[in-house]
């Protein structure tokens, strides 16, 4: 024990001795000690993650050690939660008001997200490693440098023919002429698409490279052939730095072909595929390209990867560019919405847990898994719509809350009441967020028959879920301390019959 | 306070240091002067310090420094004149349990500040169940408890404000002393009030030399007190204790009960105090009020202070001679029984002074002598 007291930095000692004797609330969440080691445990594995040798060329080892690190996370988590449970001001029946019962929740949810950032500290390094490792304009440039030399020295070898296809554009596919329809010329014709809406019109017009109006609603979308050999999912445009589009590689060596020496042209080009080859990509790709059929078009280009290994090189810098877009803010959003939901969801079982006896809190837990177990097999039973799910947690926040609300009525302390009040405090802030998704889940089934564009529906559900995630917070801010509190704080003292 | 003085004098000249060391710490605490209690805080450290009490001059030391303190308490205190709150009041409660059959039968009890119930009875019999009722820790049956320190109690209130120490004691976790800095900042004692107050408690209840140790490493004995010290910082008005002397030994037993009894009467925070125990004797001793519980019913309650006139005397010794010897010299005037350790003696018309005398003149070798004319030990069978 004594040995472990001289791994403790003095100023936290005092820190602690402080707390203890002037904030028993905040000393016994633990906080400044799960601060320091966070900080510690966060600066040790950035270390090791900078040290550690990584081929940003081959699939990300992120995952493994996401998996490893959780390990360490939950660890960390029980102990917190050992040291946590052996003080407890509202059980002691200390001076512990509203105001403490709320900032025990925030202070809970700091320490959880503290073990929460665990996992992610080496994905955040290997971003900044990959970054300092390969610059995004080097990349760039060398993607369309590959491109337009394979262009230039495989011309002879690669297919010229520009895709031609004819649509009808027609306002409502429901009511379309056939009389009409049969009228129409057949050019280069596809049938699947031989009447589109305007959605599917803009859709496709976006993408293809050159449209021509052949009059009475009818267009041909024109594509030209592919010479974007290496073409990354991943890689995003820089500024002015964008990667070539065929149409572009077309018109840069295609359009005005001029023979160039071939020598000089594979030198350059083995110089770059030789930066990001790995061998042993190879097998396992061609064998999932075989799978995309016969086009001849594709078979050349086959020809042309397996020629030079590109399917490698594109694997290198599909790797690369999908370390540097991790923490692109879409995906970010992503993340950090999970992690923020389950470090909610975990302070408020820790919070329950501290205000609960712990025969009531796990008889809660088995209660919530009967609940759902039956709600979802009444839903499959009886063929209830999607949104039914909705509607039975809106009739578990109503019945837990008719529930809870008779412990002001009690003289003793009933476990049913107890359970209803952990229920009740674990679903309740998430009821402006049900909302949303059941407004979502409601106007679906209209889509079809208003026409509503989704686009924008999508987007008034966005703006809908930003605003309930702020009613959320706001709902914990106000309901924790007092209604909450007070259950809690009348059921907990309550005597056992 | 006068008094108070000359009583730890007395204990002092007669070297009852221990027990003068304790006084003055409540003396002390009692004039809520911090700097007073700090100096007899040091005083009680330093003459508790087991190398000091082996030196040659100890007993003049601590008598100079004892007197520097109580001088100053003297230029300081003013008479004060206790006065017994009612702190609780119980009103015909009956508890019964489904499972067992236990019924606790009506039952009704006072208690008041500065005085001490005891509750007695053989396992088993309902006395922790009374003491959970009280402690609101228990729902009753039927009657009612009124709770005197707060106008609208609820609940949580009358729990901060009744402390109640089980038989056995949960389990305590990380330090002592961080427990019981813990239990002193949660009522509201901060900082340097807070050292205060810890300090002085473990020195009270001569627990500062273990204040560093963990709950495994102390005896069951100290668990008990390091309890009262915990318990005692929160500051409650009604302290309940069950069997709280189980686990200490004799000399301990005896300090904690008169530990309990100046508590109890304590100026700067005065209690109420009910327990349970079997130490009969012990308990009468210190108590203001016996309760007797048998079968779930208050069968006696008496308060101890009162000379009860009993019709018959009963007297327990234990001695050599047979029960005819017994009987012969007693002229057959009484009525002996013998549970194989000692004589029960029950008399109408002699009184425990002459069983005593005629006992001692033929000689018989008396080695031990009760008189229960008055004690809730006669209602044991």
């Amino acid at each position: 024990m004594k040995d472990i007291q001289k791994f403790k930095p003095s100023f936290l000692l005092k820190l602690d001795e402080r707390l203890l004797k002037n904030n028993p609330t905040i000393w016994s969440t633990k906080i400044h000690w799960v601060i320091w080691y966070s900080i510690l445990f966060i600066i040790l594995l950035s270390i090791i993650s900078f040290v550690v040798p990584l081929e940003f060329r081959r699939d990300s080892v992120n995952g493994y050690w996401i998996v490893f690190v959780s390990i360490i996370s939950f660890i960390s988590f029980v102990i917190w939660l050992i040291y946590l449970l052996q003080f407890n001001v509202f059980k002691r029946f200390g001076n512990f008001t509203a105001l403490d019962s709320l900032k025990q929740l925030l202070l809970y949810y700091t320490c959880i997200l503290c073990f929460m950032t665990f996992p992610f500290v080496f994905s955040v390094v290997e971003v900044v490693r990959v970054n300092s490792t390969y610059n995004s304009k080097e990349l760039i440039n060398d993607i369309n440098k590959i491109n337009l030399t394979i262009a230039q020295i495989e011309y002879d070898s690669i297919q010229h023919n520009w895709n031609r296809d004819t649509v009808w554009l027609v306002a409502d596919l429901n009511k379309i002429d056939t009389q009409q329809r049969d009228s129409i010329p057949k050019i280069t014709q596809h049938s699947k698409y031989a009447a589109i809406d305007s959605a599917t019109f803009n859709s496709r017009k976006k993408i293809t490279d050159s449209v021509i109006d052949l009059g009475n609603n009818l267009y041909v979308f024109v594509e030209c052939p592919v010479y974007s050999f290496l073409n990354i999912y991943n890689a995003k445009d820089i500024g002015e730095d964008k990667i070539l589009k065929s149409a572009s590689i077309f018109n840069l060596v295609i359009k005005n072909y001029k023979p160039a020496p071939k020598d000089s042209l594979q030198s350059l080009l083995k110089t770059i595929l030789n930066k990001y080859s790995i061998n042993n990509y190879q097998s396992s790709i061609n064998t999932e390209f075989d799978e995309q059929g016969n086009n001849s078009h594709l078979l050349s280009t086959n020809e042309i990867f397996k020629k030079y290994n590109l399917w490698s090189v594109e694997r290198s810098i599909e790797n690369i560019f999908r370390i540097k877009n991790r923490w692109a803010f879409e995906e970010m959003k992503d993340i950090l919405r999970v992690v923020l939901y389950f470090t909610l969801i975990l302070s408020l079982l820790v919070y329950i847990f501290r205000h609960s006896t712990v025969k009531t809190f796990f008889l809660s837990l088995l209660t919530a898994k009967l609940l759902t177990i039956i709600s979802g097999l009444i839903i499959a039973l009886f063929d209830f719509k999607g949104y039914a799910v909705y509607e039975w947690y809106f009739f578990y926040v109503i019945l837990f809350l008719f529930l809870s609300i008779m412990v002001f009525t009690q003289s003793s302390r009933k476990v049913v009441t107890g359970v209803a009040i952990n229920l009740f405090t674990l679903i309740f802030a998430f009821l402006p967020l049900m909302f949303v998704f059941y407004y979502n889940e409601r106007t679906r089934l209209n889509y079809i028959i208003n026409d509503i564009d989704y686009q924008e529906k999508m987007k008034t559900i966005n703006l809908y879920l930003s605003i309930s995630e702020i009613v959320l917070v706001v709902l914990i801010l106000l309901i924790i301390p007092t209604f909450i509190f007070k259950m809690y704080r009348k059921w907990y003292a309550l005597p056992e019959s | 306070m006068k008094n108070r003085v000359e009583e730890i004098r007395t204990f002092i000249e007669y070297k009852d240091f221990d027990l003068a060391r304790r006084r003055l710490l409540d003396a002390c605490l009692d004039t809520r002067k911090e700097s007073l209690i700090q100096q007899s805080i040091n005083f009680s450290k330093q003459v508790g310090n087991k190398a000091e009490q082996n030196l040659a001059n100890f007993s003049d030391k601590f008598q100079d420094g004892a007197e520097q303190i109580l001088q100053q308490f003297s230029s300081l205190s003013s008479s004060v004149i206790h006065t017994n709150e009612q702190v609780i009041s119980a009103n015909k409660i009956s508890k019964s349990y489904t499972v067992g059959g236990f019924n606790l039968q009506a039952l009704s009890l006072k208690a008041y500040t500065n005085k001490i119930i005891g509750v007695v009875g053989e396992n088993g019999h309902g006395k922790t169940t009374l003491l959970r009722c009280l402690a609101g820790q228990l729902q009753i049956n039927e009657g009612s408890i009124d709770y005197y320190f707060d106008p609208k109690p609820d609940y949580f209130s009358i729990k901060q404000k009744v402390a109640f120490i089980p038989q056995r004691i949960p389990k305590w976790y990380g330090k002592l002393k961080d427990n019981l800095h813990f239990s002193a900042s949660i009522t509201g004692n901060y900082s340097k009030e807070n050292n205060l107050m810890v300090d002085f408690m473990l020195e009270r209840l001569s627990l500062t030399s273990y204040a560093n140790l963990t709950w495994s490493q102390i005896s069951s004995g100290y668990r008990t007190r390091f309890e009262i010290a915990r318990v005692l910082l929160q500051k409650p008005t009604l302290l309940i204790l069950d069997e709280p002397l189980a686990n200490l030994d004799i000399n301990a037993q005896q300090t904690m009960l008169i530990d309990f009894k100046y508590l109890a009467k304590s100026i700067y925070y005065p209690l109420s105090i009910i327990l349970s125990s079997q130490q009969l004797h012990e308990v009468e001793k210190v108590a203001d009020e016996i309760l007797f519980i048998k079968n779930g019913n208050s069968i006696f309650q008496t308060t101890c202070s009162n000379n009860v006139t009993h019709k018959e005397v009963v007297i327990e010794i234990e001695t050599n001679a047979n029960r005819d010897t017994i009987l012969q010299i007693l002229e057959n005037n009484v009525q002996v029984s013998y549970n194989g350790g000692y004589y029960t003696i029950t008399s109408n018309q002699l009184t425990a002074n002459v069983i005593m005398e005629k006992l001692l003149a033929q000689q018989i070798a008396i080695t031990y002598f009760r008189d229960i004319t008055n004690s809730t030990k006669r209602l044991f069978s």
